[in-house]
């Protein structure tokens, strides 16, 4: 087989536009595939214990569960939780759902929450796929 | 037509070196675009004694200072910005490029019902300074 000049040219000149192109659009793709991210806002809690929250889901693959833990300020990790809520709950890629439930002690009785302190809440947010992230938020006990 | 194979040889050189700065050009362009310096405020929650606000840096290069300026019932007050350990945003401890931190705002004189603009000055390592406002009503605890 015998290829022209004008042949080989244009084969060549295809071969590097798409190359080039398929090397700029790859890493976006490949990027946005695997983003697992939220927007946590509107964080709450009241001393009776109730915890209300906002969640927005800013990646690309669903939201299956949320979960609240609740430490007094300055606490460090090993320190026992106040509190602790978690709730299953669907939300898609753009999505945002409120929130809202009861923080449980995990003893017997209401978790004992001070209107006025400071307390440090971790949000734990579970991703399709077991994926999980943590958002720490600082937020002051209201009443009621 | 009929070409040499020096010429197809050159047009094959040409090509690759058209495609290479191409892809330097807009490599080049898009980091510019994305260095823009930018940020997004959001108030988490605003009380007469301190408000908590969230900033997510948006641009490719650390935020290196944050200034907030509230303004009550016409009138502007400097307030004092930390990050919820009470430590200061600085170059050494910066916001990273794609971070979202909580930072707490106190220093104000507000009562519960009014509302608070917060003028939020963020200053960039390549010294670039950005400003945006964000309103919210002061609640009780």
């Amino acid at each position: 087989m015998k290829l022209s000049a004008e042949f080989l040219v244009l084969f060549v000149a295809t071969i590097a536009v798409a190359g080039f192109v398929a090397a700029q659009i790859i890493p976006m793709i490949a990027q946005q595939a695997q983003t697992t991210d939220a927007m946590i806002s509107g964080v709450s809690i009241f001393s009776t214990g109730r915890v209300i929250l906002n969640v927005r889901n800013v990646g690309s693959v669903d939201i299956t569960a949320v979960s609240v833990t609740v430490y007094p300020r300055g606490a460090g990790s090993q320190t026992q939780p106040v509190g602790t809520f978690s709730t299953g709950t669907s939300i898609p890629p753009g999505g945002e759902r409120s929130l809202s439930g009861f923080l449980s002690s995990g003893g017997s009785g209401a978790p004992s929450l001070v209107a006025g302190q400071q307390y440090l809440t971790i949000v734990t947010v579970t991703f399709s796929g077991g994926a999980t992230k943590s958002y720490p938020v600082m937020v002051v006990c209201l009443s009621g | 037509m009929k070409l040499s194979i020096e010429t197809v040889i050159l047009l094959v050189v040409t090509i690759a070196v058209v495609g290479a700065v191409a892809a330097w050009g807009m490599g080049y362009i898009g980091a510019s675009m994305a260095g823009t310096p930018d940020f997004t405020p959001q108030v988490d929650q605003c009380l007469r004694e301190r408000t908590y606000i969230k900033i997510k840096n948006l641009a490719t290069v650390d935020m290196v200072r944050v200034a907030v300026k509230a303004t009550v019932r016409e009138t502007q007050q400097e307030c004092d910005v930390t990050y919820v350990d009470g430590s200061l945003v600085d170059v050494a401890k910066p916001i990273k490029p794609g971070d979202m931190v909580q930072l707490e705002v106190r220093g104000y004189t507000a009562n519960v019902g009014d509302r608070i603009t917060f003028r939020i000055e963020c200053t960039f390592a390549d010294g670039k300074v950005v400003a945006k406002d964000v309103a919210a009503i002061v609640r009780s605890i």
